[in-house]
């Protein structure tokens, strides 16, 4: 019953974080029009709010990953099991 | 009906976020393009401390009731807490350097997360290594230090002389310190929209920790009976 769950989860999941990178590299070209900073100045933090953003979607990204490697241990773990089962019938 | 519903609110409610900070609110003239780092900063800072209350109760309630229903809240709200309390940290550090000049000071404030950041580690250190009902029990007191230490990070700035800014919103916020409109919509919606995506996480991954249980339940079963 699970894989058919959690795939889903994990469809979800990196459809959601597919688009929203993708917006995310859209926008930050517009940033600076929104109030008229220069993209030059170089003390507007920019890099910051990059940076930011980066580590924000590493972090996700890379706990999607580890949910996506514990559910591929459940699936072998339910198949020992189901072998184990088999060999005692 | 409910995750596809809090999947689909996130994610507009996300949306909306992003246009809000990079093309909406107005840049606050100090802290130049950086102050926007505020709009995920202050929400991931709620939600970590949201996240620690929440794995307290749970495991107050478990130790009450040892209903297994209850461990499985509270180990999935430190799985998220500890991720959120990183990002915490993180998000922190990098706007500290052109707001203060350095990565990291001792401030109250920070060292306070700092503290809650152990105490996730903590948690999730006595879970691995301590299995069954004396570890879940384990966990659990130390899952009580960081409810406690929640309030403690909120009340920081007010408590004692901190380099961290003063508190801009809640009960306890400074009125002449007020944001600016468009400033206050843009954190309502960051902190909504963090809010959103929490419970949403918390769900699948409430869910997901269901099935690891039963899943070592019938692997225990297994291996005693057969």
């Amino acid at each position: 019953m699970f894989p058919l769950i959690y795939n889903n989860f994990l469809f979800r999941l990196v459809a959601f974080f597919s688009v929203l990178l993708g917006l995310y590299i859209l926008f930050p070209f517009q940033i600076v029009s929104a109030d008229g900073h220069s993209s030059n100045d170089t003390n507007s933090g920019l890099n910051y709010l990059f940076a930011v953003f980066f580590v924000i979607w590493i972090f996700f990204f890379g706990y999607t990953f580890f949910l996506t490697r514990r559910i591929k241990e459940m699936k072998k773990e339910v198949d020992f099991l189901k072998e184990e089962l088999d060999k005692k019938e | 009906m409910i995750r596809s519903a809090l999947f689909l609110l996130s994610f507009v409610s996300t949306l909306v976020l992003i246009y809000l900070i990079f093309m909406w609110v107005p840049t606050e003239r100090t802290l130049g393009i950086s102050q926007r780092i505020f709009y995920v900063h202050v929400p991931i800072g709620w939600v970590g401390m949201v996240s620690i209350v929440v794995v307290g109760v749970a495991s107050v309630v478990h130790l009450i009731t040892r209903n297994n229903f209850w461990d499985a809240i509270a180990y999935s709200a430190a799985e998220l807490g500890i991720i959120f309390a990183t990002l915490i940290l993180l998000t922190g550090a990098i706007w500290a350097k052109p707001a203060w000049g350095v990565w990291w000071t001792w401030d109250p404030k920070l060292t306070t997360t700092l503290i809650l950041w152990f105490i996730y580690v903590g948690y999730l250190m006595v879970r691995t290594f301590s299995q069954g009902p004396t570890g879940r029990m384990y966990a659990s007191a130390v899952a009580l230090l960081g409810a406690i230490d929640a309030p403690i990070i909120y009340l920081a700035s007010v408590w004692w002389r901190s380099a961290h800014p003063p508190l801009n919103i809640g009960p306890l916020a400074e009125q002449e310190m007020s944001l600016d409109s468009r400033m206050l919509i843009t954190l309502f919606v960051a902190i909504v929209t963090f809010t959103v995506f929490y419970i949403y996480l918390m769900v699948e991954r409430f869910n997901f920790r269901r099935v690891e249980d039963k899943l070592d339940e019938v692997h225990q079963y297994v291996s005693v009976n057969l």
